[in-house]
């Protein structure tokens, strides 16, 4: 139920987290996103144990502090803060300026919760809302930029914001944070300091800190594989551990019912352009850059395991294993697919699963889905690519950085922001007031209504806690089956970790890649989807990987070395 | 007497020239009066913005805006000149372009021409109140209906399936991607653009049919003689400002479905610009496109102008 | 017979191979057109049991208003489309006073010294834009910003419109003007009392595409107007497209049953923001008939 608030993303955010986790057309500075290069917490944030008295204990073993906790039910309600945060401090009100994917809530004197959450606050805040898609939001972000009038924070979609925020932020627009986020001065934010250590990794760009991330989990995208089909055609998901027996099983999901209805209208997978990441995870392909010990940088496009996993996507092509609209299938006709039982398995966030398993019960489906780890390609070994984890990052202008006493003000007010899963803030931010935004249903888990959806809006969004493995994703699963959910999915989120790679050029700025990144990643995906669905040959692919490199993508990569080698270590 | 009043007419039309010019303008102040609040809008709405063009010239940076972002003179149109896309980006807006003028300019004509010729008004009525539905739906949801009819699992390929025949994907064709847009847009457009040529049809004097059909016109000389000289003004006015407008194909339509196509098939000018100058941030870049289309824009227009008042037409200015 | 008695004297009565071709090429063309519509509104009151099988809806199994219900409920929509309605009519009426005023005042560009090069300046702008951030400059200098203003002028002349408008003006046989003009009225009364109400069909049509204009606009919005309480419905609409599954909740509350899929919700919006042009538009068409200048000009 709780991460199915954020699971169920609008198209641009999953799009830019699906593209950018797969090592295809990226976010716009740095494509991909995986992990720092080095591995545990380095600076910054350090690991943070159950035994913090800001988490509720997670009702598995949590091993590592970047894999999201897991828990079966609501924990009892805990405080996470303590007074109001912004109280005393010099701002008494409070702009921002961040994405908005839900109507906007009723103005002031009406809205009860946005009066309460000033109240709770100590300030005044008055949200500028930026459209949800990354074209109008970089316009709109541009405009408000170029006439001098930046709120207080600024929210940076994506990993490193769009174009023209990357750029300003480059030309000293806004505030270096590093020294009141890491180390001893994050202990006065405790919610903050509660975001996994890889995440604040990734953050950082050129190794300073601008802000703060809004988390979400390290261990990347997954595969939901219907494996009650694969039953029925004679596969069992435990003999889907090789690219052949990958192969097979799709290509049965086309041709040999397995809804049983007598109509040839299932197929393997929906589409190429949000899928292909997971045949270059199977071929052990480089999570959007390969950083060789010398500090040289190869692109995933120019490596063999590359090459191969398109060759075998193409084959699985030929043979029949996609929808037939598959070239030209849009977000939404990915998603409705698979929900609708038409395709035997579809790319989505770890994270999200939940909320598909909910779609698949209206078809009277219980227990329809695995995470399936991406079996080995002929003579390789698979990875999975790691997130960056977090989408958007929250930033504060320059000018208003100036004044210590506003940063810590600000950044107080995101730590309130950033509690945890299961406290009275959260559920607060999450549902509202009690009896007026959601009632409890008979297992105390909050169900918000009409109000609430109305109230709230996306005024909780600006700044949300990472992600928790909690699947109450619908009360028409027993407490049972939830807590089997969580146990699945926490499996997977620690199988998924284990083989997981980061990418080696997160957090690093190139000037040519801000400029010609969408471009450049528009004719990647243009070549690869050709490839695969035979528009173009292979030597199609390959003529793309050429005219990238003479294109910006030889630049880009002379620009990354040179930047991961001053900020190293 | 209709020839005395003429001659009188132009009498004083004539007179009306005569003058110096503060007499003239004095005499015609009431023109003034008329149009300069509209002048006013323009210059300040429209004309005031332009400056803002300069960044064609410049690396703009917003953050730095106008005063601080460095100058580059030409560079952003070298550039532009020499990028390996703007060919093919060029060459096929121009190919599109050229469709809609064949394909596309005279299908609303086509169909008012036909809606006038119905005899029972309210039948008319009733298509005309109809037939512009499409042109309210957005693109996103025009491309997802096409896509269910025509697309692989679409409801003309399950058909043909159903049949045992061979499937055709219509929309991830590139060959047929140019078409496919033009059919699209007259599907959405041609009710709406019946509209202003519906209007123009009713201007037409009554008196000028009897006029033929007394003298013995049948339907094919009646149009050529009366309705089609009759619309003709409006039909050159808006080709010629078609033209002026050659380089913009539609935007939200293409960048829809060029992923279905590939950038070699499916990239047009304005979507060259949304990757490089907007997402991109290349400002300057964008700024530089605008003020060439505009330039080319310009040439065509008076071109075509200077054209049709050598034809004998009333051009546009 | 009755329809023989309509038909004007000097159109003969096509034959009947013609007529059955007019008449299957016009029921071909209003089915294109219309099917998908009716489709659009199927879907807006479709369950997601009708629309997870895929393929194309023209009449649900299940039909549900839960997806016009949420978008209605909270008022939001509501106010903004009385937002919207304001801002079409104010705009509307301020586009066709300018541009009626200016395209009469342009008529006669030879007689009135300059107003050539005012027709040309205005022609400028349909070659040459500004871009986003030069248009929002100006609007802030002005004090505009988050006022209705600044989404009612930047669009409040188009010279297209203008254009076509002064056309149909210079079409008005002079005869009438140059009587008007002997009998000593000046420019002003000549547009108001005679040209004017000649041009009931082309006002009509430039009316409303104004009006549409006003309406469908939402990304002057989106730029110039940070309270989210003044926004248009355009613009409000978009939100609800965007939300992806928007209730994220409706599937836990049992009282609000199976939750609409989202594409039910993406036709609802359509459906809403549609809904005021199309009963606009029949009372528009009354403009276009035949025969506005039958008798004007005698003798």
């Amino acid at each position: 139920m709780f991460q199915a608030l954020e699971g169920r993303w609008p198209e641009t955010s999953r799009r830019t987290f699906l593209r950018g986790c797969l090592a295809a057309a990226g976010a716009l500075v740095v494509e991909s996103c995986g992990g720092g290069a080095s591995g545990p917490a380095t600076s910054g944030a350090g690991p943070v144990r159950a035994a913090d008295s800001h988490l509720a204990p997670p009702d598995l073993p949590w091993t590592d502090p970047n894999i999201p906790p897991a828990y079966f039910k609501l924990p009892s309600v805990f405080n996470a803060t303590s007074g109001a945060p912004g109280a005393g401090g010099p701002l008494t009100e409070i702009t921002w300026f961040s994405d908005e994917f839900s109507p906007p809530p009723p103005p002031l004197p009406g809205n009860r919760y946005w009066t309460e959450l000033n109240r709770r606050l100590g300030v005044k805040v008055t949200p500028i809302w930026g459209p949800a898609d990354q074209a109008s939001y970089e316009q709109k972000f541009a405009a408000i930029l170029a006439s001098g009038d930046l709120p207080d924070l600024v929210l940076f979609t994506g990993t490193t914001g769009t174009a023209a925020q990357a750029q300003a932020l480059q030309q000293g627009a806004f505030t270096d944070l590093t020294h009141h986020l890491t180390g001893s001065a994050l202990k006065d934010y405790p919610n903050l300091a509660l975001i996994a250590p890889k995440i604040w990794q990734n953050s950082r760009i050129n190794g300073k800190l601008y802000g703060v991330p809004r988390g979400r989990a390290i261990p990347g995208g997954t595969l939901l594989f219907r494996w009650d089909w694969a039953q029925k055609v004679g596969v069992p998901l435990s003999q889907v551990t090789t690219s052949d027996a990958f192969r097979d099983v799709m290509v049965d999901f086309a041709s040999h019912d397995p809804d049983g209805n007598g109509r040839a209208d299932t197929w393997g997978i929906p589409d190429i352009q949000y899928t292909y990441g997971y045949f270059a995870e199977m071929f052990g392909a480089p999570n959007s850059w390969r950083l060789s010990k010398s500090g040289g940088l190869t692109k995933d496009i120019e490596t063999p395991e590359y090459r191969q996993a398109i060759a075998y996507a193409r084959d699985l092509f030929q043979r029949g294993a996609f929808h037939p609209d598959a070239p030209t299938q849009t977000l939404a006709a990915h998603y409705s697919l698979f929900e609708g039982g038409r395709v035997g398995a579809y790319m989505d966030a770890l994270y999200a699963s939940g909320q598909t398993r909910s779609f698949l019960a209206q078809l009277g489906l219980k227990d329809p889905i695995r995470h399936l780890l991406p079996p080995a390609g002929q003579g390789r070994k698979a990875v999975t690519y790691n997130a960056v984890g977090y989408n958007g990052v929250v930033m504060i202008p320059a000018k208003v950085g100036k004044d210590d006493a506003k940063v810590r003000q600000l950044l107080r007010i995101l730590d309130y922001f950033a509690s945890p899963f299961g406290s009275e803030e959260y559920i607060f931010l999450q549902y509202g007031i009690e009896g007026v935004h959601y009632t409890r249903a008979a297992n105390g888990n909050p169900a918000k209504n009409a109000q609430g959806t109305t109230d709230i809006g996306d005024l909780f969004r600006l700044l949300t806690p990472p992600n928790v493995s909690y699947s109450a994703a619908s009360q028409s699963f027993s407490d049972t089956e939830q807590e089997a959910w969580t146990r699945l999915l926490d499996q997977a989120y620690h199988d998924h970790f284990k083989i997981g790679i980061d990418d080696p050029s997160i957090g690093f700025f190139s000037s040519t890649a801000l400029r010609r990144s969408p471009a450049l990643n528009q004719a990647i995906q243009d070549g690869v989807v050709g490839a695969i669905s035979g528009r173009t040959s292979m030597s199609g692919f390959d003529d793309m990987v050429k005219s990238w490199r003479s294109q910006g993508g030889d630049q880009i990569r002379k620009e990354l070395q040179t930047a991961i080698q001053q900020h190293r270590g | 007497m209709a020839v005395g009043r003429a001659a009188t007419a132009g009498r004083v039309e004539r007179a009306r020239r005569a003058g110096t010019l503060r007499a003239r303008m004095w005499r015609e102040r009431w023109m003034y009066l008329l149009f300069l609040p509209g002048l006013a809008y323009v210059v300040l709405f429209r004309y005031a913005p332009l400056i803002g063009n300069v960044i064609a010239f410049q690396d703009y940076s917003p953050y730095l805006g106008f005063t601080d972002s460095a100058w580059v003179g030409l560079r952003n149109f070298a550039d532009l000149l020499t990028d390996a896309d703007v060919g093919a980006a060029l060459v096929n807006t121009l190919v599109i372009s050229g469709l809609q003028l064949v394909l596309f300019f005279p299908a609303p004509i086509a169909l008012a021409l036909l809606l006038n010729s119905l005899m029972t008004d309210a039948v008319r009525r009733a298509i005309q109140s109809v037939i512009y539905l499409p042109h309210f739906i957005g693109w996103v949801i025009v491309v997802s209906i096409w896509q269910q009819v025509l697309g692989g699992d679409g409801f003309v390929n399950q058909l043909l399936r159903s049949q045992g025949m061979h499937t055709v994907n219509v929309m991830a064709n590139p060959d047929l991607f140019k078409p496919l847009m033009v059919a699209q847009d007259i599907w959405k457009e041609v009710g709406w653009g019946t509209i202003i040529f519906l209007a123009a049809l009713t201007a037409i004097d009554v008196s000028l049919y009897e006029a033929a059909a007394i003298d013995g016109a049948t339907w094919w000389r009646r149009l050529r003689h009366v309705t089609l000289p009759g619309i003709s003004g409006v039909v050159v006015l808006l080709l010629i400002l078609r033209l002026g407008g050659i380089l913009t194909v539609g935007f939200e339509q293409i960048l829809l479905q060029q992923p279905n196509v590939g950038a070699r098939a499916g990239q047009v000018l304005d979507t060259f610009v949304y990757f490089r100058g907007v997402v991109g941030g290349d400002w300057g870049l964008g700024a530089a496109v605008g003020l060439l289309k505009g330039a080319l824009g310009t040439l065509l227009v008076v071109g075509a102008n200077w054209a049709v008042k050598r034809l004998g037409q009333e051009g546009v200015f | 017979m009755a329809l023989t008695a309509r038909r004007p004297v000097w159109m003969e009565r096509p034959s009947i191979p013609t007529q059955l071709l007019k008449t299957i090429v016009l029921l071909a063309i209003v089915v294109l057109m219309v099917f998908p519509f009716l489709s659009m509104v199927a879907v807006s009151f479709a369950s997601a049991a009708d629309v997870l099988r895929g393929g194309l809806v023209l009449w649900p199994a299940h039909p549900t208003g839960i997806a016009y219900e949420s978008i209605l409920r909270g008022g939001i929509v509501v106010r903004a489309l009385l937002v919207s309605v304001g801002i079409t009519v104010v705009g509307t009426a301020l586009s066709m006073g300018l541009t009626t005023t200016m395209a009469y005042g342009l008529t006669r560009t030879r007689d009135v010294p300059g107003s050539r090069l005012a027709l040309l300046l205005a022609l400028g702008t349909l070659l040459f834009s500004a871009g986003i951030i030069p248009n929002y400059l100006l609007v802030k200098s002005l004090h505009l910003l988050n006022t209705y203003w600044a989404v009612i002028l930047p669009g409040a002349v188009s010279a297209f419109n203008l254009v076509v408008i002064r056309q149909f003006f210079m079409g008005i046989p002079h005869e009438l003007i140059e009587s008007a003009r002997l009998d000593g009225a000046n420019d002003l009364q000549i547009l108001l009392r005679i040209v004017l109400p000649l041009s009931k069909a082309v006002l009509a049509v430039i009316s409303l595409f104004y009006a549409v204009g006003y309406w469908n606009d939402f990304f002057n919005a989106l730029l110039y107007l940070n309270d989210a309480s003044m926004w248009p419905v355009q613009l409000v609409l978009r939100q609800y497209v965007l939300q992806g599954t928007p209730l994220g909740d409706v599937q836990l509350n049992p009282l609000l049953g199976q939750p609409p899929p989202p594409q039910s919700f993406q036709m609802a919006v359509v459906v809403l923001g549609t809904l005021p042009i199309l009963l606009v538009y029949p009372l528009l068409q009354r403009y276009f008939t035949k025969g506005v200048l039958t008798g004007a000009i005698k003798g």
